[in-house]
């Protein structure tokens, strides 16, 4: 096995207790005592989780709009300086290759944070469909945290003295001599801010907002958060193995761009046709089935689907998971059976997420 | 990590406390780290007879979910009805109140093939 990569937090997590685990090639904290904890303090008040091992590309030039819509799921061309959405990085397939947030940060700029597991598929493949001189992976530059719960957007601004940015949008600001980026984004289904900043800088600005009342959270916390928020984790709901209708990301995809893009003949298609499987979300109430990945679903003896994602929800206080089903058992909420340890365990089925924060 | 030397270990993070013919089996604290947050424990009935390294029990946490195997053979007499209640003690208390089952051991001479702490603490990694 390779050497696994540390991010510039590294000695100060270990400092803080965080137990690290191998994540994408990253050494990074699955926890730093106690993910239900940490899951609360993101529910309840804030939360800051290490991001650093996400990828950064910059695209820019006159064509870069037109060429990030002929890959990108969603338009970008009307975005406002400083605007983001969120959407897909599509296969012919209509399969996807990552999901991302793209911000327009100049007229002719745009500013992409991507998965860690993906930068290099997602370099190789917008080389492939859109060249290569118009675009840099500045992955290696940047580090980032997520400060996130109902009370970390004000923490944020009385530490930096500047009002956060809109709901996915994204402002530069400078603190003292560091030079960063703030985005209104999460993955958590709270409110809070990412801070994208230079990897030098990172330490100091992590210190300040743990010292500022922010708990530190590891991987696990963030898996359980983003699972209860029902957001898609790539190479569990998203792969180049499901189309993006399937995947349930259907409400990131726009078939409105004039222009033809990768993927629409194929989502178009689809769309028409109606999806044979799709993406579910389910609850246990039962402690000793909690969902986990790779579990099968059954409708009396015919297996219908399987568990995706699965975890103990602290803050909904059941298993949550995620599911691929077939068609029809995506379409109605109803019940399940999940195949554990070799028995079988009914689970609910649900057409949304469990947890939206109040 | 804690690893008290009067008891014995398991390859697979196991502890157990002998005494006569009763075995005391919990998991390490090695092992509660690993497995983070427990939030339930499937614990065997009482009565049941169990093979050393047989699944006998089973330990949920947020993340995941984990089969503790039996050290020693023999007949379950108790297990431990707080964990039933806290699941957290397995956490907060590995050795101690967060112990799993008691077992009425049959064969004598499992005991050989049990870890000293040192050589658990060496499994480990020192």
């Amino acid at each position: 096995m390779s050497k696994l990569l540390r991010t510039p937090l590294y000695e100060s997590q270990i400092a803080s207790g965080a137990k690290m685990v191998d994540f994408a090639g990253w050494e990074m904290p699955v926890s730093f005592g106690s993910i239900i904890d940490e899951h609360r303090a993101v529910r309840e008040k804030a939360g800051i989780f290490d991001i650093s091992h996400m990828g950064e590309l910059v695209f820019r030039g006159p064509n870069a709009a037109e060429k990030l819509e002929k890959v990108f799921s969603r338009r970008v061309s009307d975005l406002d300086i400083g605007a983001g959405r969120y959407g897909l990085l599509l296969t012919e397939q209509g399969t996807v290759v990552d999901d991302l947030i793209i911000y327009r940060t100049d007229v002719e700029e745009f500013f992409a944070v991507v998965n860690a597991s993906r930068i290099s598929a997602d370099v190789a493949h917008i080389q492939r469909y859109c060249g290569t001189d118009w675009f840099e992976n500045q992955s290696n530059s940047w580090s980032a945290l997520a400060l996130q719960g109902p009370v970390a957007v004000k923490l944020w601004e009385s530490y930096s003295q500047n009002a956060a940015p809109a709901r996915f949008g994204i402002a530069s600001l400078a603190l003292g001599k560091v030079n960063l980026l703030v985005a209104r984004t999460g993955y958590t289904g709270e409110d809070g801010v990412e801070i994208i900043v230079p990897s030098q800088d990172v330490v100091d600005i992590w210190k300040a907002l743990l010292s500022r009342g922010a708990a530190p959270c590891g991987l696990g916390a963030r898996d359980s958060l983003r699972v209860e928020a029902g957001y898609p984790l790539y190479g569990h709901e998203l792969s180049e193995e499901l189309t993006a209708l399937e995947s349930g990301a259907g409400w990131a995809v726009d078939f409105t761009k004039e222009k033809e893009w990768l993927g629409s003949t194929a989502l178009s298609g689809q769309k028409q046709k109606g999806v044979s499987k799709k993406l579910v979300y389910l609850t246990s109430t039962d402690k000793s089935a909690i969902p986990r990945e790779g579990y099968k679903l059954f409708n009396a003896d015919e297996q219908v689907g399987y568990v995706t994602s699965g975890v103990f929800g602290p803050t909904v206080g059941s298993g949550v998971g995620m599911a691929i089903v077939n068609s029809p058992y995506f379409s109605t909420e109803s019940q399940l059976d999940m195949e554990v340890r070799g028995r079988r365990s009914s689970v609910s089925i649900f057409k949304k997420p469990l947890y939206k924060a109040k | 990590m804690n690893i008290p030397n009067d008891l014995k270990y398991t390859e697979t993070h196991e502890w157990v406390r002998i005494e006569g013919d009763v075995a005391t089996v919990g998991v390490t604290d090695h092992a509660q780290a690993e497995l983070t947050d427990v939030v339930f424990v499937d614990l065997p009935q009482i009565g049941k007879k169990l093979k050393r390294k047989e699944p006998v029990a089973v330990i949920e946490s947020v993340k995941a979910a984990s089969d503790i195997y039996t050290p020693v053979s023999g007949e379950v007499i108790e297990t431990n009805a707080s964990v039933k209640d806290k699941p957290s003690l397995v956490n907060a208390a590995p050795y101690t109140e967060g112990w799993l089952f008691k077992l009425k051991m049959t064969e004598t001479q499992d005991m050989q093939s049990l870890l000293t702490a040192e050589s658990y603490k060496n499994l480990l990694g020192g």
